[in-house]
C-alpha cells in the first residue's frame, strides 16, 4: 500500500535540556533513548520506537521518515523517485536507531526525506489484549502521537507532482489563485489514507519548516491543550481555533527553540474519490483560521 | 535595573535584571509589531542597537543571528538581555504604548522601591499625575 504515515520528525533544537521539558513534561512524549546530543520519543499510543527526534544544535528540521507497509515497497518508491528525476541513496538499518533500511533523498524543496518499512516496536502502556482506552498517568498534554506536517517549497506544484508520482498521495484541499485550470498553486494538503493530511506544502523559502503537529482527540483536548501551555509559559502563535482547511481544531505554539509546533485534533475523512476543496486568496483568512478570518503576520513569516 | 530607550519615539521601559528585552517591553506596556516565536528560533524580533550592550544567556542559532550581526549591533529581542541601559531604533509604527493610566501600572512594576507618586509619568502626558494612578492614590 506504499506510504502508510508521516513516522517521524527530526528536528534541530538549540538547548536540549529545553527541548526535553517541552516535550517531555509539557506536551507528555515518552523518551525511548537518549544518545547524548541526539533524543527520541513516542507519543503514548503508539507502538514504533520513535516519531520525534531531537538533536542540539540549530533549528528547523533534520528530516522526516516516511513508513511504508512493506519492504518492497521500498524498491518500488526507490524505482519511482529515480524516474521523477530524485537522486536517491540506499540507507542501512541502524543508522537511524531502531529503524529499518530503506532510501533517502532530498525534495525539490530541499528536504530530506527518508522512507522505511520498520521500526522496532516497543508497544504502549495499555497493550493490545483487553487494552484500556488510555495510559492513567499521562503527563502534561498528553499526545497520543505525531501527525502531520507543514513544509516551504518555492515551487508548490513539484513538491505536488513529486508526492503524487512518487509517494503516491493525493490532495485533499488546495488554496490556489484562481479556479481556472492554469492557476497557481500556492498550497497543498496531501495524504496517502483516510488521514485529511500527512504533509502539506505551502509557498515560500526552500527548505524550511512551518511546523509539525501531534493529534488529539477533541474540542476539549485542544482547549486542555492550550491551558497547559499557559502553565508552563509556552508561547502560542494562535488558537485555541478551527482550520476552514481540513476543518481541524488546532493550537500553534512555539518549542524552547522557536520551532513551531501543533496540536490537532478532528478534520474529516479523506478518500482518494472525494472532490477535492479549493480556496482561493480572498477566503484564505477564513481558511487558515476559520474565526479570526484574517490571517497574522506570524503565522506567514514565522519559520525555521 | 536596566533602562531600555526606544527612538525615535522615546519610549523608555525599565527592565528586571536578567530580563529579555521583548518581554520586559509588553510587560512594561510596550507592543511591538514584530514578533514571532518569542524563543529565538525565527529572527523576526531583531531590532538595531543603537546604543549599550545586550548579553545572550541561552544559545542562539547562527542561522538566526550571525555573528557579523551581532558586532554590528543587531538585537535578537526576544534573547537579548541588556548589559545596563540600552537605546534601540524602532519606527514610531512599529510599536505602541498602551494607554497613559495603564502604562503607569506596567512601568513601575520594575521599581517596588519607587512609589508611583514619586515617578513622572511618560513624557507624553504631562498631566498624569492629576488623572492617573498617583492622583487615585491620593484619594
Amino acid at each position: 500500500m506504499g506510504i502508510m504515515r508521516m513516522g517521524y520528525a527530526h528536528v534541530r533544537v538549540t538547548d536540549l535540556a529545553e527541548a526535553k521539558h517541552h516535550y517531555a513534561s509539557t506536551m507528555g512524549l515518552y523518551e525511548t533513548l537518549d544518545e547524548g546530543n541526539r533524543v527520541y520519543y513516542k507519543g503514548w499510543d503508539e507502538w514504533d520506537h520513535h516519531s520525534v527526534v531531537l538533536e542540539e544544535g540549530g533549528v528547523g528540521l533534520v528530516k522526516f521518515g516516511f513508513k511504508v507497509d512493506k519492504p518492497e515497497d521500498i524498491d518500488e518508491i526507490e524505482q519511482k523517485a529515480a524516474t521523477f528525476g530524485l537522486t536517491v541513496e540506499r540507507m542501512s538499518a541502524g543508522e537511524n536507531p531502531e529503524v529499518s533500511d530503506g532510501i533517502r533523498f532530498t525534495t525539490p524543496s530541499e528536504h530530506v526525506f527518508e522512507v522505511y518499512h520498520s521500526q522496532t516496536v516497543i508497544g504502549t502502556e495499555v497493550g493490545t489484549h483487553n487494552p484500556e482506552s488510555f495510559p492513567r498517568h499521562l503527563v502534561g498534554v498528553g499526545v497520543p502521537g505525531l501527525d502531520h506536517a507543514l513544509i516551504l517549497a518555492e515551487d508548490v506544484g513539484t513538491m505536488q507532482q513529486m508526492l503524487t508520482d512518487v509517494f503516491g498521495f493525493y490532495a485533499t484541499e488546495r488554496v490556489q489563485t484562481t479556479l481556472d485550470d492554469d492557476a497557481h498553486l500556492i498550497a497543498t494538503w496531501m495524504t496517502s489514507n483516510n488521514q485529511i493530511h500527512q504533509l502539506a506544502v505551502l509557498e515560500g523559502p526552500q527548505g524550511r519548516l512551518h511546523h509539525f503537529a501531534f493529534k488529539l482527540g477533541d474540542w476539549s483536548d485542544v482547549g486542555r491543550a492550550a491551558d497547559l501551555m499557559s502553565m508552563d509559559d509556552v508561547p502560542i502563535d494562535i488558537g485555541p481555533t478551527r482550520h476552514g482547511i481540513t476543518r481541524g481544531q488546532t493550537v500553534y505554539f512555539f518549542d524552547p527553540s522557536g520551532n513551531r509546533n501543533e496540536v490537532f485534533a478532528g478534520g474529516y475523512l479523506a478518500y482518494p474519490d472525494r472532490p477535492v476543496s479549493v480556496w482561493t486568496p480572498e477566503a484564505i483568512g477564513k481558511g487558515v483560521f476559520y474565526h479570526a478570518r484574517e490571517l497574522n503576520e506570524r503565522f506567514m513569516t514565522v519559520s525555521t | 535595573m536596566p533602562t531600555v530607550r526606544i527612538e525615535p519615539s522615546g519610549f523608555e521601559a525599565h527592565l528586571n535584571p536578567g530580563e529579555p528585552v521583548l518581554a520586559g517591553l509588553f510587560r512594561c506596556g510596550y507592543t511591538v509589531r514584530q514578533v514571532g516565536c518569542r524563543r529565538g528560533g525565527c529572527g523576526i524580533c531583531k531590532i538595531e542597537l543603537t546604543a549599550g550592550e545586550v548579553t545572550y544567556e541561552k544559545v542562539v542559532a547562527e542561522s538566526v543571528l550571525t555573528a557579523q550581526e551581532q558586532t554590528q549591533g543587531t538585537c535578537l529581542t526576544c534573547r537579548a538581555i541588556p548589559v545596563g541601559d540600552i537605546t534601540l531604533h524602532l519606527e514610531q509604527v512599529d510599536v505602541h504604548q498602551a494607554p497613559p493610566g495603564l502604562l503607569r501600572y506596567l512601568n513601575v512594576a520594575a521599581h517596588p522601591a519607587v512609589t508611583p507618586a514619586s515617578t513622572p509619568g511618560p513624557a507624553t502626558t504631562p498631566a498624569s499625575t492629576t488623572h492617573g494612578f498617583a492622583a487615585t492614590n491620593k484619594e
